[in-house]
């Protein structure tokens, strides 16, 4: 499988380096060329960070000391630098380790350092320092100048470049992203030995997945924040975890305990209250609400080989962050929204009044986590009649926002009712099966004419897992939203839905 | 103490209380008070959780004076008042009964900010209480007591953002009102089920500030005003055990850079000569976020992160200036075998991390934060440098490290780390003095700087050779040199490249910390006139234009160019530095004790 780095990076599960062609699609004026970025936010101690959408170091193949057109073919293993003059360079990925190796070929780095960044020479190599990171830039074979100079009331170097030149033809480069601890864990030490265990890892993770190349984002995404394992928004764009986007993360995997693993690392980051925030990244949460939708990633499952501390534990954890809704967002049989944005899209509230609003889609979300809570009770031999209970419940009270044609909201205060928007009223499609038939009918009928505006948000995706002829729809236009743009454009959630949508088709 | 017709109002300094994260401003423009929270973490004025408040009365907007104390801040308007009463919890009371509405209108600090669209909603619960989220800045709870809310908030066609907000706390028809606006980080918990009174609370304020001010000596005569102003400045400023905070700790600023500062912890703990054990406890303090593995300490704790930057080790100055001035009662042999692995730790730290490679304890670094010299011209030349004032504080820190060993019975190890002070220090005398100033070197080269830098050593008091003690006073007393009329330049004012410009920092500017360090050396070192002289002249200059961090030591032109000097009038503090517990702190050391020692002698 072929990738091109115009349109997602080569990079690896867990690891934070990045390499991507920037050709700047969007006529942003950045510099076009091979980089490399490191996922991870800026921490400079005052706000003038540099903007680093473009990368932070510019890779330039030369030949002979001279700048050198190249081109650059990759697959998930490694990435391939062909020079004009007949050099070559190949870079390939070992966890914290990049390993360049070159022949015939030399390399400047041009890094882009923000406020307070500093690269020096050290007795490790070349050390970028930002924040808690130590980027350690060593040559193995060849030689290497470093051009910097500081600036002392800016408070920061001028960009430094290194220069790496050969020796008898040949260059091998170690890139190793480590932290103020300098902790460095075991490596392979040519990019031949880092390939071969990238490919074999990849082609673990992908194994029974229908589509590699959507399999690779979902892989790409994974990375470690706050301590687990997360789906990022886009490592080289977007640093935040979202929650919603954990629960179609977990949708492809092949078995339930994969799936417990996955929403298990997102309620760790839960509020003390059991809030689950609706973003996360290294250096902060967002302390607001998304739609509760978990309960999609676990319907149908079949719990029976989880082991049973972690399904112990996975539920106690469920049932934490499904109480809170119960406990901060509920009057009656009822739960709601307090504010717009918690239903997962923004700028579509059902009651511009600051109003706390009953919704369908958050009764249907809320009605499988109850559901899939009972089902696992149910696996480790407890009671889940407290789960079944609220589900049936709630189920009642969804009934009651059925006017006939459509699902409306209500105030939870005074009672009034509204339209519902379009494709909030068509969540309950989630429910499959649980919903009479009648009903399912019509919001059949209704999904069918969601504008594909809407398909943006990944939302439509959930719907569409219960509603064949919205599936169609999606997986041809996701496909082509599949497509990113440009590398710091791709989007592992959405390779993640398109890949659930495939396999139930 | 702070108000519209006080010494000092809020366009300069701010208004707040210990353990309470809101605080108030004046904004500089429209003179009305800003309010908003510390917890955050939005710095440089870059906060858009940030409410005007403006008062009506019977429909019409009447504009209000203010005043502050420790206790509450009254706004006053022709016919009645209003009071606003921060407390040690995580709300604060508004209270009146003059029929007055106090509106909270959603306004950024300056042109440009986003203050409506900060605010991701609003909901009124089915408690009948209303809440703000604000997304990372937190969360506001609006409980009526006595009164009702009443909530304007337009949005965009599109429904995704605010155009404007805001929150009228209306009276009831008696015409009182009384409301509990609670703030969280995260939620807004179980609310209480009843209050303490207005009175109560106020009172809390008045007495806590007055036990705080115990933990300090009496000034010297004549700084009683800055005394008052400064220990409530730092007061004001206390965080209590909250978030990731595990026990009181100083912020350096409210708006500006509000989180608690590695180093001037120990800045603080050694202003509280009375009270050494309280002084020792705000050293200790910063060693709660050690990093177990290295032994590195934070550069700044928030209410909610750490920052993984590094700030200098000041720690073994800190702690010997204690020891000087108040003994050593507080080192029980528990305390030092609680502190010293500790200590040791972070010691290490330093010579594992910055090891100049020569086999010794000399550092090097490769970032001006590891000096605290920011952009002094000891640094002119780039990095890595060596340098004789990270030295000093090393060799402290080496020599306090055996002492608190030897208090707790490890006297063989207490005999390393002394033995390793002494050798660094033995190096840093014969290496690093060039006869007339410590020398920093970059690349073996001297970097040629006219900085005060170059005297931090003095530090070392006494232990110095008495040669090089008196060529340091010499220098940082010259006239038109490194002394001004306000205290020590950070760069000797003859330098051409003395800059006191906005941006800079220890670059030219007469700055807090540093007449701290050189002030506190020469008083070490036996030259307790000659610190009390220049201690004189900064607590003045504080005295008279408040506790703000730096002042430039002139206004008109640079003396070696003949350029122009450009201060931008800020809207903060008269030349954009706002008021800082780090002005504070070191202002209590000189004036009640350097002072006080120099003047008596």
């Amino acid at each position: 499988m072929q990738l091109d780095l115009k349109k997602r990076p080569l990079g690896q599960y867990l690891s934070r380096h990045l390499l991507f062609e920037e050709w700047d699609p969007q006529g942003k004026g950045w510099a076009k060329g091979l980089y490399l970025a490191l996922a991870q936010e800026t921490t400079s101690m005052f706000a003038s960070t540099v903007d680093r959408s473009a990368g932070f170091i510019r890779l330039e193949p030369t030949v002979n000391g001279a700048a050198a057109d190249y081109t650059v073919s990759a697959d998930p293993s490694c990435a391939k630098i062909a020079c004009a003059g007949g050099g070559n360079l190949t870079i390939a990925l070992d966890g914290k380790a990049l390993l360049i190796a070159g022949e015939g070929a030399g390399l400047i780095l041009r890094v882009r350092l923000g406020s307070g960044e500093n690269l020096r020479e050290t007795e490790r190599g070349k050390e970028i320092f930002m924040g808690a990171t130590r980027y350690i830039i060593k040559p193995v074979v060849g030689s290497v100048k470093l051009e910097v100079t500081w600036q002392l009331t800016a408070l920061r170097s001028s960009d430094p470049v290194l220069t790496f030149t050969p020796e008898n033809g040949k260059l091998a480069i170690e890139i190793i992203d480590s932290n103020s601890a300098y902790e460095i864990p075991e490596y392979v030490h040519t990019p031949d030995e880092a390939a071969a265990k990238a490919e074999k890892a990849f082609a673990a993770f992908a194994a029974g997945l229908p589509d590699p190349l959507l399999a690779y984002d979902l892989w790409l995404g994974l990375q470690i924040r706050r301590g687990q394992h997360l789906v990022l928004g886009n490592p080289i764009r977007d640093q935040k975890a979202y929650a919603l986007e954990q629960t179609f993360a977990a949708l492809p995997m092949k078995d339930a305990a994969q799936r417990i693993r996955l929403l298990s690392a997102l309620f760790a980051l839960a509020t003390p209250g059991g809030l689950v925030p609706a973003w996360a990244k290294e250096s902060a949460i967002i302390p607001e609400a998304a739609p509760p939708v978990y309960g999609a990633a676990l319907a149908g499952l079949d719990f029976s080989g989880v082991d049973k501390a972690e399904l112990k534990a996975f539920r106690d954890a469920f049932a934490k962050v499904t109480e809170w809704w119960f406990r901060e967002r509920s009057v009656g049989d009822a739960c709601f929204y307090a504010y717009p944005h918690e239903c997962g899209l923004a700028g579509k509230p059902a009651f511009p009044a600051p109003r706390p609003c009953v919704s369908p889609d958050l009764l249907s979300y809320l009605i499988l986590c109850c559901s899939a809570l009972g089902e696992i009770c149910k696996a480790l031999g407890e009671d889940a009649a407290c789960w079944t209970g609220r589900e049936e419940k709630l189920a009642k009270t969804l009934l009651s926002l059925w006017d006939g044609k459509a699902f409306l909201c209500r105030d939870a205060l005074n009672g009034d009712t509204a339209p519902a928007p379009k494709l909030l009223a068509c969540m309950p499609l989630l429910l499959g099966d649980k919903l009479p038939g009648d009903i399912r009918k019509a919001l059949e009928a209704a999904a069918e004419t969601i504008a594909p505006a809407e398909y943006d948000s990944l939302l439509p995706g959930l719907a569409a897992l219960g509603c064949p002829a919205l599936k169609a729809k999606l997986l041809a236009a996701g496909a082509e939203r599949a497509d990113a743009p440009s590398a710091a454009a791709f989007d592992p959630a959405r390779s993640a839905l398109l890949l659930a949508l495939q396999e139930r088709s | 103490m702070f108000g519209t017709s006080e010494r000092f109002d809020l366009t300069h300094a701010v208004y707040a209380r210990e353990g309470s994260a809101f605080f108030l401003i004046e904004n500089y423009y429209s003179h009305l008070l800003q309010l908003s929270s510390f917890k955050p973490g939005a710095w440089m004025m870059s906060n858009e959780f940030v409410f005007t408040l403006r008062t009506f009365q019977g429909g019409r907007e009447i504009p209000y004076s203010y005043k502050g104390d420790p206790g509450s801040m009254l706004l006053n308007l022709p016919a009645g008042s209003l009071e606003i009463i921060f407390t040690y919890n995580e709300y604060f009371r508004v209270s009146g009964k003059d029929g007055i509405t106090l509106r909270l209108e959603a306004a950024p600090y300056r042109a440009g900010g986003r203050a409506p669209e900060a605010c991701h909603g609003i909901c009124t619960l089915p408690d009948g209480t209303t809440e703000l989220t604000y997304g990372t800045y937190g969360k506001l709870r609006f409980r009526p007591l006595k009164g009702s809310i009443s909530v304007c908030a337009p949005m965009k066609g599109d429904g995704s953002e605010y155009t404007a907000l805001t929150i009228d706390l209306c009276p009831d028809e008696s015409g009182e009102l009384d409301f509990a606006v609670h703030e969280d980080m995260i939620e807004v918990g179980n609310l209480p089920d009843s209050y303490p009174s207005v009175e109560t609370l106020k009172q809390d304020g008045f007495d806590r500030y007055a036990d705080f001010q115990k933990n300090y000596k009496a000034p010297a005569k004549g700084f009683e005003q800055l005394f008052k102003y400064a220990t409530h400045t730092v007061w004001a400023r206390r965080v209590k055990p909250t978030g990731i905070y595990q026990s009181p700790m100083i912020l350096m600023h409210y708006e500006y850079l509000g989180e608690c500062f590695a180093w001037q912890q120990s800045f603080n703990g050694m202003s509280m000569m009375g009270n050494p054990k309280e002084g020792w406890r705000q050293i200790c303090a910063l060693f709660e976020y050690q990093d177990e593995k290295t032994g590195q300490l934070p550069g700044n704790v928030g209410y909610l992160t750490k920052n993984a930057g590094i700030q200098p080790p000041i720690q073994g100055f800190a702690l010997k200036w204690l020891i000087k001035k108040c003994g050593d009662s507080y080192l029980t042999p528990s305390e030092c075998e609680r502190m010293y692995p500790k200590f040791a730790k972070w010691a290490e730290f330093w010579v594992r991390t910055r090891s100049a490679g020569r086999g010794d304890d000399v550092t090097a670094i490769n970032n001006p934060n590891d000096s605290g010299w920011d952009d002094a011209t000891i640094f002119q030349d780039g990095f890595p440098t060596i340098n004789p004032d990270l030295i000093a504080f090393m060799v402290d820190l080496l020599d306090m490290t055996g002492r608190l060993a030897d208090g707790c019975g490890k006297t063989e190890e207490g005999k390393r780390w002394h033995d390793r002070s002494q050798k660094l220090f033995d190096t840093l005398i014969s290496e690093f003095w060039d006869g007339k100033k410590f020398v920093t070197f970059h690349n073996g080269k001297p970097v040629d700087s006219l900085s005060a830098a170059c005297y931090q050593p003095i530090i070392l008091g006494d232990r110095l050779p008495q040669n090089i003690i008196d060529r340091c006073c010499e220098a940082l007393t010259e006239e038109g040199g490194l002394l001004t009329e306000i205290g020590i330049a950070s760069e000797d004012i003859r330098s051409a490249n003395s800059n006191y410009g906005t941006g800079t920092f220890v670059h030219g500017r007469v700055v807090a910390p540093v007449q701290l360090f050189l002030c506190a050396g020469l008083n070490l070192a036996g030259k307790k006139k000659e610190a009390a002289m220049i201690a004189r002249r900064f607590a003045a200059q504080s005295q008279q234009k408040g506790c703000i961090l730096g002042f430039p030591p002139r206004t008109d032109t640079y003396l070696a160019t003949g350029k122009p000097v450009y201060i931008t009038p800020g809207p903060v503090a008269s030349d954009g530095w706002p008021w800082s517990s780090w002005n504070a702190c070191s202002n209590l050391t000189l004036i009640t004790c350097i002072i006080p020692e120099g003047e008596e002698a």
